[in-house]
């Protein structure tokens, strides 16, 4: 019984939250996850909406919060793709506010982080390689597919060479969605236990007491830590999505 | 808003753009500069779960197109093998290139360091103007 309360997965089971009907062959029952995932989104959109709704000249507060999001991201876009950015700019600013509101929401306890699971951050690094493969060949057309061909080699190797890139391009998604999904279901399994023990520990009377105050600071610190990692992770993935972009712009490599 | 009352000029708002445009990507840059350091190399975790999930990635792929080919051409152990072992070259690329950026992304961060802190103080002063 106690084992069960501190279970530090069980955070991550979705569970129904509203039984809704099944229309089309859709279950539309509402998950947690899904529960939030539409949190994020509502949080997102209002929230930029209330952010800027004003538009002074000279931004209040609480504006310039939303003015300094974008002019980062514009930059960091613009640092890396240069002026051709500027068409893939919404679909980043986009992707790296929903991480990052996803990530800043489960940190509220209690709440539900989807971006610990990995169907979630899956979708959203093949929605991204989905987005470069539409920019490589829109603007290259096939001479995009000279990525998976570096050039000057023996023409033998190619046929080893050309799988391998092919591979290799093709598990950028997985590989974005992995390091997403796996930091922040780390991080929060970490918190859940430090969070466990000093449940467990106080439970033990006095002693136990004096003893959950290490692992209780540590918990705290590790909160702190993952504030950060929640922002980290958000900003990385964005940055690896134009890294990705800019690739499939100028596929001479 | 007491910046409109000071200066109701049109020529002078222009100026005022400007300088606003001048600093606000000042301190985006300096914001940039603080948040950067961090990003990916600095710390283990980071960097394990970099290599980790490249790696990760490219075995998983490699398998999964193994499997497919498998399934769709019936060369029932051929493709799987011939496509875990492609797999694991391509999470070993993935590693190449993801230290290769690690180190670009080393000197870089070497280079400017040492222009911002001679650039802050500099911009600082004409900010009070």
């Amino acid at each position: 019984m106690a084992l069960f309360e501190t279970d530090p997965m069980h955070q991550f089971v979705v569970q129904p939250v509203l039984e809704l009907p099944t229309l089309f062959g859709i279950d539309l029952t509402i998950t947690n996850s899904a529960l939030f995932m539409i949190a994020t989104t509502l949080v997102t959109s209002f929230g930029l909406i209330l952010l800027t709704g004003r538009g002074a000249m000279v931004p209040t507060r609480s504006q310039s919060i939303a003015e300094i999001l974008y002019g980062f991201v514009a930059d960091m876009v613009r640092s890396i793709m240069g002026e051709e950015g500027r068409a893939v700019f919404p679909y980043v600013f986009t992707l790296f506010i929903f991480i990052l509101v996803a990530n800043l929401l489960g940190m509220i306890p209690g709440s539900y982080t989807i971006t610990s699971q990995l169907v979630v951050t899956l979708a959203l690094g093949l929605t991204s390689i989905t987005l470069v493969l539409i920019t490589g060949f829109v603007k290259n057309g096939f001479g995009f597919l000279k990525l998976f061909a570096p050039a000057g080699l023996p023409p033998v190797m190619y046929l080893l060479i050309v799988p391998i890139e092919l591979i290799s391009f093709l598990s950028r998604p997985f590989s974005l969605a992995i390091r997403l999904f796996a930091n922040m279901m780390a991080g929060h399994t970490l918190l859940k236990l430090f969070g466990g023990f000093v449940i467990s520990l106080s439970s033990l009377g006095a002693i136990g007491i004096a003893g959950a105050v290490l692992p209780l600071a540590v918990a705290t610190a590790v909160t702190a830590l993952e504030l950060v990692i929640a922002f980290l992770q958000a900003y990385v993935f964005a940055v690896l999505t134009c890294i990705y972009l800019n690739d499939a712009l100028h596929p001479s490599h | 808003m007491s910046e409109r009352d000071d200066r109701p000029k049109t020529p002078d708002r222009s100026e005022d753009l400007k300088d606003f445009d001048r600093r606000l990507s000042e301190k985006i840059a300096r914001h940039r500069g603080k948040t950067q350091p961090d990003t990916d190399t600095s710390n283990a975790w980071n960097v394990s779960v970099r290599y980790g999930s490249g790696f990760a990635g490219g075995v998983l792929v490699g398998t999964g197109l193994g499997w497919a080919a498998d399934k769709f051409f019936d060369i029932a152990p051929w493709g799987m093998l011939v496509g875990v072992i492609l797999g694991f070259a391509a999470g070993l690329r993935n590693i190449m290139r993801e230290a290769a950026a690690a180190n670009a992304e080393n000197a870089a961060k070497a280079e400017t360091t040492g222009c911002e802190t001679g650039s802050t103080p500099g911009s600082d002063a004409t900010k009070e103007d």
